[in-house]
């Protein structure tokens, strides 16, 4: 078990290292559209491209080698000195730092709400399988999925924000955090992203339910008179609860990476998913290399706790032959 | 919009606005919005009336000649963070340091308009500049430039204490200026101009507030109205990306002004709490005819490009696709402008110089001598097929996806010509089809730079293309001399490969030199018919910048340029 | 899949070593049909010029690329889903019967198979919809808007209200394109874009998951950390940094995300197929001499399938969506009529000509609400272990 996480941990290391070069290459023999604007500018003024674009590789340090650059910022990523973000003109760190709040004042609620409602819901539709409800309760957890995101988003705007006026149209990042203007001002983008987000865990955990609702063991206590709550408490969730807490474990790491660009643009909330977006976007390499690594290893690390997790919950895997 | 009685200085202004700014260092930047965020807090050295006429600020400045410059500081300029009075001494070490520094150790983008060619030489020189007073130094160009003030390189030109940048000079430390605290946060900017920064939350607010030293208020030469600017306490730019989301904002007065998309300017209008200002912008929307090897050299012919101007109803684009929201465009200036000479314009596309008889019946007699011809309404070529040709447009612009499939569906109509529109992002459309160069081994005649790689029939863009509608060009109502490259032969921005049948280029440059207004506005208006009668490309519209202001927004005009004195704006 | 299976003793073993002999005639034919493919699109790329069209009876069409990988995925899906239904009825009654114990699933069967008819079908006899300003934002029929927000209103104009007709039933948009035209286009491309995708992932996905599983060791350990990377690599990097290169478009699109997407697939099978090995069944087959190939591809394939078909009816909505929200990010083709486009653009006409994106919106949302509906009631039928 331990020389399995070892060989896991190192390997996140590897990976993570790996992804961040291919990214870095990607960056560097991607053409920069804001260079080109500005020549374009500069030539369409009468002036000189060439000294347009020099101008420009002096300020971003593209004068010098690719292998120095690249050297450079690997040295920075390892030393957790991620440099200076050229579009936001503050350093990466700081940049993180102030956008992860904000994934998280919405990212938390969302990721709390639809694990309840998901599993609940997922329980249900399986211990009263093909019944109206089962249909209802099915139906409303796909409706969030099958919806585009951006366009219910827009949509609750129009009528709650501007025609209702019971919402502010735009997330003012001036609200205090822990108030009621906040919470206000979250309702409409939560409920975009619970209702998206609540069929994955209904589904799963309906078909882990599922699994044991024709058990024999749950038919057993079914023949003896047990009532339909303690079936469901004591039989179906008691087995399941192994592979749903994992998922569990996954979700709950998951409020960092569950930062939705699309949301954050609709609502305007300045949080990780408009960060990392931008920085691709501009071409920031120091941004999007530190949003790359954050995501990187928070996934690589999710992945290898969950395993974990269901080693130590689920005693009949084993690991310890690999 | 001249109040009688003073407006109260109150409220919090809120503008939205679709993207972010860069930076606050303003010797790093090149955008737009960061230059609106400085801006709000440095004045610059003065401001152009939407009449064309010098609004000093910090400065003004004398000439005898136009060619050497005295630029006058005024005495009441102090700078923040200690670093007192603003001096001449501050302007010249930073020109001298900074922007003609070479290498461009700072990166300064706009480092190329501080160098020009000196006649003696021939070569690109620096500008020379020299301190000759306390407040007061001297430009001194190697030619006469009548419209130097006019030009960005000192309009609205601001600066920095000599205090900061010697901090990085002597090391030529790029990374050092561009991460100074000072500089990011314009901790510098003491009165010099109407807010000072309070924070700026990326990608969500940039907060000023009102500054109560404003040197402004002080001076005696200034109309009443700025005696107590600004009269907002507190302005806040919000970061809005999404369309829909700003526009909202707007209709629920969560933001004061936000710029409208023409196609929703009527829903707008219609409200009541919301006024919409129309105010003219530089750009000129056109169609670009690839003149190079490798797009359909018939184009090449100035009576060809002439009768397909007569093809495409300019009206029409005006009225359905900028919704009357912009005006019908025919040379590189607007038809407000004072170099536009309506005598001297040859107008096309508009009432009975559109159709399509008249198209065809030109397009047939400029094409006698070529392979091309009609064959009932088709134009086809020597194989008897049809002649098809792209059109390309920018694939994150609706707009321009519209218009495009209007141009082709008037190329159909009127001209008998298919036309395919295609779809480019804008920076594949930069690398691969503007940017034109000579193949490996060909050693063209000459070479203007990045966008005109040589000689038409040599150096080509990577990819074939025949027309695009992809850039917007910048005319230049004010300093109309800019535009100059786009007309010549070995214009540094011609990519399209025009090769013009009248030198447009002397003429520019007789009008730059000359001093006589009324003799410029001549050269000039003749320029401009010229190149409306060359048809280089195909002019098609000027569309006009919306915005809606919240109603109780006071103080803003009708005028090209009508921000200029945003900080006298009020709340009724 | 239920493919009709050799018996242990009808195969003859002994010409195993052999490739093309153990192909059964199912097969055959799917080869055969690829070969035909592969001779007509190099026909239409080497011979017909690029702007001519490939045929021009009965209609005409010029095939693209796109059309080709189309065409390839609809020759997958019948050589391969519905020759073996067809074939093994008994068990495809058995399917249909666990099947149409969920009503909602029928009804979404029914659904999608009359968008792909009519997307597919649809498209040849509707013109595509074209440029018509003075036709723009007509509302829908019996539905009417205030007169100011079309140029020209169409219909009758009663009390300053603009009537829709029956020429445009569910209006126009600001171009003047009817929508209902548009959405039945939009069909077609959300088909093409779900199931090309669904097809690459599937086939990578699956082959990559056997052999490791079959393979073991180094193979196994090499492919799953790939597998690894792949999965955390975020494709929509690479997709925008591609469209800056050489621009977006719908191929590109199903290109990238098909060949990248294929990683949780690839685990499924891994883990489905490194049970099934450990089978009686493969370990006979195996003494009796079968090779690493023949008993990857009869035997465990043909096992995992249940489970990859399941995942595949889900991975489509998702492609879909996805291809939706590149749209609104203004990074999807704007040349193709996708509901995401159409939604896309008529997002901020929402508060004055609300038809614009409503409709595409709805039938996007019904289309992913179909498949997932589907995609739940066979993994309930085609799940082994619910057998009662």
């Amino acid at each position: 078990m331990r020389w399995y996480v070892v060989r896991r941990v190192a390997w996140a290391v590897v990976a993570t290292f790996l992804i961040l070069s291919i990214t870095w290459g990607l960056l560097a023999i991607t053409p920069n559209p804001a260079a080109e604007q500005m020549q374009f500018q500069a030539a369409a003024s009468g002036g000189s491209a060439e000294a347009a674009e020099e101008a420009f590789e002096a300020r971003r340090g593209l004068d010098r080698s690719p292998w120095d650059r690249y050297r450079e910022y690997m040295i920075n990523m390892a030393t957790l000195n991620w440099g200076w973000s050229q579009s936001r003109s503050q350093s990466v760190t700081d940049a993180i730092a102030s956008a992860l709040p904000y994934t998280a004042i919405y990212s938390i609620p969302t990721t709390i709400l639809s694990i309840l409602l998901g599993l609940s819901i997922g329980l249900y539709s399986a211990t009263h399988q093909y019944t109206k409800t089962d249909y209802a309760a099915t139906f409303f957890a796909f409706f969030g999925y099958a919806i585009p995101n951006f366009w219910f988003g827009i949509i609750l705007l129009l009528v709650f924000g501007v025609q209702l006026g019971w919402f502010p149209v735009v997330f003012d990042s001036d609200v205090p955090i822990f108030g009621l203007g906040m919470v206000q001002q979250l309702v409409l983008p939560v409920v975009v992203l619970v209702t998206g987000t609540i069929a994955g865990i209904m589904r799963y955990s309906r078909a882990e339910a599922l699994e044991y609702v024709e058990a024999e063991f749950v038919k057993t206590a079914r023949a003896k008179g047990a009532d339909g709550y303690r079936i469901l408490t004591r039989h179906i969730l008691r087995p399941a609860a192994v592979p749903l807490m994992t998922i569990l474990v996954g979700d709950i790491l998951g409020i960092f990476l569950a930062a939705s660009y699309l949301v954050e643009v609709v609502f305007g909330i300045p949080g990780l998913g408009q960060l990392s977006y931008n920085a691709i976007i501009a071409q920031d390499t120091s941004l999007v290399l530190g949003t790359t690594l954050i995501f990187t290893f928070v996934s690589v690390v999710g992945n290898l706790i969950q395993d974990v997790a269901y080693t130590i919950l689920d005693p009949r895997i084993d690991y310890g032959d690999r | 919009m001249e109040a009688t009685t003073m407006p109260d200085v109150q409220g919090q202004y809120v503008s939205a606005s679709s993207v972010d700014a860069q930076s606050l260092n303003w010797l790093t930047i090149a955008d737009s919005t960061s230059g609106s965020y400085i801006t709000a807090t440095l004045d610059g050295t003065w401001a152009v009336k939407p009449n064309r006429e010098i609004f000093p600020l910090w400065a003004d400045y004398e000439t005898d000649d136009g060619r050497v410059y005295e630029i006058q500081l005024r005495e009441n300029l102090e700078w923040g963070a200690g670093y007192g009075q603003m001096t001449a001494e501050d302007w010249v070490y930073m020109i001298k340091n900074v922007f003609q520094a070479q290498p461009n150790w700072s990166g300064y983008p706009n480092s190329g308009d501080w160098f020009r060619v000196n006649p003696e030489s021939g070569e690109r020189e620096p500008i020379p500049v020299e301190q000759t007073g306390t407040r007061t130094f001297e430009i001194r160009l190697f030619e006469v430039d009548p419209a130097f003030p006019f030009k960005p390189v000192l309009w609205r030109q601001q600066c920095i204490p000599k205090g900061i940048l010697e901090k990085y000079v002597p090391n030529k430390d790029t990374e050092g200026l561009k991460q100074d605290e000072e500089l990011n946060t314009l901790a510098y900017t003491g009165n010099l101009g109407p807010y000072t920064y309070e924070t700026w939350e990326r990608s969500a607010r940039y907060t000023i507030t009102r500054n109560e030293d404003y040197y402004l208020t002080e001076v005696d030469a200034v109309p009443e109205r700025f005696r107590n600017a600004p009269y907002f306490s507190q302005s806040t730019t919000r970061v809005i990306k999404e369309e829909s989301t700003r526009l909202g904002a707007l209709e629920s007065g969560e933001v004061d002004a936000a710029g409208i998309p023409p196609d929703k300017a009527t829903r707008f209008e219609n409200l009541s709490n919301v006024d919409v200002n129309v105010t003219p912008q530089p750009f000129v929307r056109n169609i670009v005819y690839n003149m190079r090897a490798n797009g359909w050299t018939p184009f090449r012919s100035k009576t060809v490009r002439q009768a397909l101007a007569f093809a495409v109803d300019k009206e029409t684009i005006v009225e359905n696709i900028l919704r009357g929201y912009g005006q019908v465009a025919q040379t590189m200036q607007p038809r407000w402008s004072d170099w536009y000479d309506d005598s001297r314009v040859t107008e096309f596309g508009v009432g009975d110089r559109y159709g399509p008889e008249k198209t065809r019946s030109r397009l047939e007699s400029a094409l006698s001598d070529t392979e091309y011809a009609y064959d009932g309404d088709r134009l086809v070529n020597g194989a008897g097929e049809q002649v098809t040709l792209s059109i390309y447009y920018d694939s994150g612009q609706p707009t321009e996806g519209t218009m495009a499939e209007f141009i082709a569906r008037e190329f159909d109509e009127n001209a008998g010509i298919a036309v395919q529109p295609q779809a480019v992002s804008s920076s594949t459309f930069q690398s691969n089809y503007v940017q034109t160069s000579a193949p490996d081994g060909a050693d063209p005649e000459w070479t203007a730079g990045t966008f005109n790689g040589g000689p038409r029939d040599v150096a080509t863009s990577a990819e074939p293309w025949d027309m695009s509608v992809n850039l917007q060009f910048n005319t230049y109502p004010f300093t109309p001399a800019s535009s100059k490259g786009f007309f010549e032969q070995r214009g540094g921005i011609n990519y399209y490969g025009y090769y013009p049948d009248e030198d447009i280029g002397a003429l520019y440059e007789e009008a730059t030199a000359t001093t006589d207004e009324s003799r410029r506005r001549e050269l000039f208006g003749e320029a401009f018919g010229l190149i409306s009668e060359e048809q280089p490309f195909s002019f098609l519209a000027m569309p006009s910048s919306v915005t809606g202001y919240a109603t109780d927004v006071q103080g803003y005009d009708q005028k090209f340029n009508a921000g200029w004195d945003s900080q006298t704006w009020y709340f009724r | 899949m239920g493919g009709k299976p050799d018996t242990f003793e009808s195969v003859d073993w002994t010409e195993t070593g052999g490739r093309l002999s153990t192909l059964s005639r199912r097969d055959r034919g799917a080869l055969l049909a690829g070969l035909a493919l592969v001779a007509a699109f190099c026909y239409d790329f080497v011979v017909v010029a690029a702007d001519q069209p490939t045929i021009t009876f009965p209609v005409e069409w010029n095939v693209t690329q796109l059309d080709w990988l189309f065409v390839t995925t609809l020759l997958a899906l019948l050589f391969y889903v519905v020759v073996p239904l067809y074939g093994n009825r008994r068990l495809t009654a058995y399917y249909w019967r666990e099947f149409r114990k969920n009503r909602m699933a029928v009804l979404s069967l029914f659904y999608l198979v009359a968008v792909f008819l009519i997307g597919t079908i649809g498209p040849i006899f509707l013109e595509q919809p074209g440029l018509a300003l003075e036709r723009a934002y007509q509302p829908p029929a019996y539905l009417s808007v205030d007169s100011t927000v079309p140029v020209n209103c169409i219909g009758e104009v009663v009390n300053g209200q603009c009537q829709g007709t029956m020429e445009h039933p569910l209006g126009t948009t600001g171009d003047g394109k009817d929508i209902l035209v548009l959405i039945v286009y939009g069909m077609q491309v959300s088909m093409k874009v779900g199931l090309i995708s669904t097809l690459l992932v599937v086939t990578i996905g699956t082959a990559v998951g056997t052999v490791a599983a079959y393979g073991g060791g180094l193979v196994d350990e090499v492919l799953m950390r790939y597998v690894d990377i792949q999965l955390v690599f975020p494709a929509f990097f690479l997709y925008l940094l591609l469209t800056y290169l050489f621009g977006g478009s719908l191929f590109m699109f199903i290109i990238i995300f098909g060949l990248t997407g294929w990683g949780s697939i690839a685990r499924l099978v891994r883990s489905e197929a490194l049970q099934r090995a450990e089978e009686a069944y493969v370990t006979a087959a195996r003494g009796s001499g079968a090779g690493t190939l023949y008993v990857i591809r009869r035997h465990l394939v043909p096992n995992v399938s249940n489970s990859v078909i399941t995942a595949a009816t889900l991975l489509i909505p998702g492609f879909i969506l996805f291809e939706a929200s590149l749209s609104f990010l203004s990074l999807g083709d704007p040349t193709v009529p996708s509901w995401g486009q159409v939604i896309a653009n008529g997002r901020s006409d929402l508060s004055t000509a609300w038809w614009v994106s409503t409709f595409p919106g709805v039938f996007l949302f019904t289309t992913i609400l179909a498949f997932n509906f589907m995609g739940d009631a066979l993994r309930d039928a085609l799940d082994p272990r619910q057998e009662r």
